[in-house]
């Protein structure tokens, strides 16, 4: 995985965390999340490795086995860990942590990292979505969140995928070209799905019901702004960041334009392991 | 706390702020301090003057049935300056549906002063136990932050 870009931290040392030296050392990231975990390991300047697989049905095992993987991979042993940070969903169903820290401070500790002049994040996963404020300093000031509701969620996305048959990475191509959209007139996931199949029924082309569920999405999780408008630059993490066509429906209902980290699924996992490596105080 | 009353010792969200590290220092609700202020004289003598003295106590009172409330404002700004608040949780549980709506005039408020603030919704159940410790997990970072830049 590709580290930051290059040079610009408060603290003029490239890639350090802004406004905190990296102690140097073994630190590992653990996200586990509802639908994928993910493992990163950093030096304290630099991550090392990363890996990421389906959650499943037994989380601890699995994320210990990848975990397992990405430290073969590096080349490092479990021993080697100075700490280990869990979060997401599952923060409290992996022994192994040495801490556990919300989601939401670790989503922002690791796109400060990747992107130091970032000031709002949207991160949307299988099951919640999050808007998250960043100052100046690359510090979390304040956050929404959707963890009640599938709408807005990636659940909404696969939902809609399940009905028209068509896999989730068979989407980017599907609306490729086709700008038309439709206005999807209910705001609940599930009621979507009749109101999909009704509009498949009387002609209306997939790639057009695609664009619609992406632009509800998207002004699902906007909606959650508040009072606060969203600032530039705006980066989009989560799983469903990997999705061109929500980040696109994004872009035009905000009217800034999206930055998405080379891997998105891994925002929360570098976060956890960058906050590990922080003097604890 | 600011915002609903927890009646019949109703905590969740309480102990969910303190199960996550943040210690209440002030409880500004209708079970909290507006129960207690501006208590009604007992020492008047005539049935006139008690009367006045309850009506006069009701003048006072600044929950978010009233509108315009900025006496309650005002009260919160000296409750932050009395007790050192770093950061304000409003509390709404879903029958009470007035401070849901002022909290946002009162987040302005607080903001404007550099306080953080952050609004929860809830109910008397325990399901949503989960999501509103990881919110109180991720309000601490944020309530140290802010110390931290303000230092």
């Amino acid at each position: 995985m590709p580290g930051p870009r290059g040079g610009e931290s408060s603290e003029g040392r490239p890639g350090a965390p802004p406004g905190h030296p990296g102690e140097a050392g073994l630190y590992c990231g653990v996200d586990i999340g509802s639908r994928t975990i993910e493992v990163v390991l950093f030096d304290g300047a630099r991550i090392l490795g990363s890996g990421a697989v389906d959650t499943g049905w037994r989380p601890r095992e699995t994320a210990e086995t990848l975990l397992a993987e990405v430290l073969g991979r590096c080349g490092t042993e479990r021993t080697d860990i100075r700490t280990i940070v869990a979060t997401g969903y599952g923060r409290n169903y992996f022994p192994g942590a040495d801490r556990t820290v919300s989601e939401i401070l670790c989503h922002a500790a690791g796109v400060a990292f990747l992107f130091p002049d970032a000031r709002s994040i949207i991160d949307i996963g299988g099951q919640d979505s999050k808007l998250i404020h960043l100052n100046a300093d690359g510090r979390p000031v304040d956050f929404s969140m959707n963890d009640r509701c599938a709408a807005g969620t990636g659940k909404f996305i696969e939902m809609t995928g399940a009905t028209l048959g068509v896999q989730l990475d068979e989407m980017h191509d599907l609306v490729g070209g086709h700008p038309e959209s439709v206005e999807i007139s209910t705001m609940c996931a599930v009621f979507a799905e009749s109101e999909i199949v009704g509009l498949v029924q009387s002609g209306t082309p997939v790639p057009t019901i695609l664009r619609g569920v992406f632009r509800s999405v998207a002004k699902r999780t906007l909606g959650m702004a508040s009072r606060s408008a969203l600032e530039p630059r705006l980066v989009f993490t989560g799983g469903v960041a990997m999705n061109r066509g929500v980040a696109d429906a994004i872009e035009q209902e905000s009217g800034l334009a999206v930055s998405i980290p080379p891997d998105p699924r891994m925002t929360g996992a570098l976060g956890a392991a960058i906050l590990g490596s922080v003097a604890s105080r | 706390m600011a915002g609903t009353p927890s009646p019949m010792g109703f905590a969740k969200v309480h102990a969910a702020a303190e199960m996550s590290g943040l210690r209440i220092v002030m409880d500004e609700s209708c079970t909290g301090i507006r129960y207690s202020r501006n208590n009604v004289p007992e020492d008047l003598e005539t049935v006139d003057e008690m009367i006045r003295a309850i009506a006069d106590r009701y003048f006072e009172i600044d929950c978010a049935c009233f509108s315009p409330n900025t006496e309650r404002f005002d009260n919160i700004r000296e409750i932050v300056a009395d007790y050192g608040v770093e950061g304000v949780l409003h509390l709404v549980l879903q029958y009470c549906h007035g401070f849901n709506v002022e909290a946002g005039k009162l987040s302005g408020v607080l903001t404007e002063m550099g306080i953080p603030s952050l609004k929860v919704v809830s109910d008397y159940s325990q399901e949503d136990m989960e999501q509103i410790r990881l919110r109180m997990e991720a309000f601490k970072g944020i309530v140290e932050n802010t110390r931290e830049a303000t230092r």
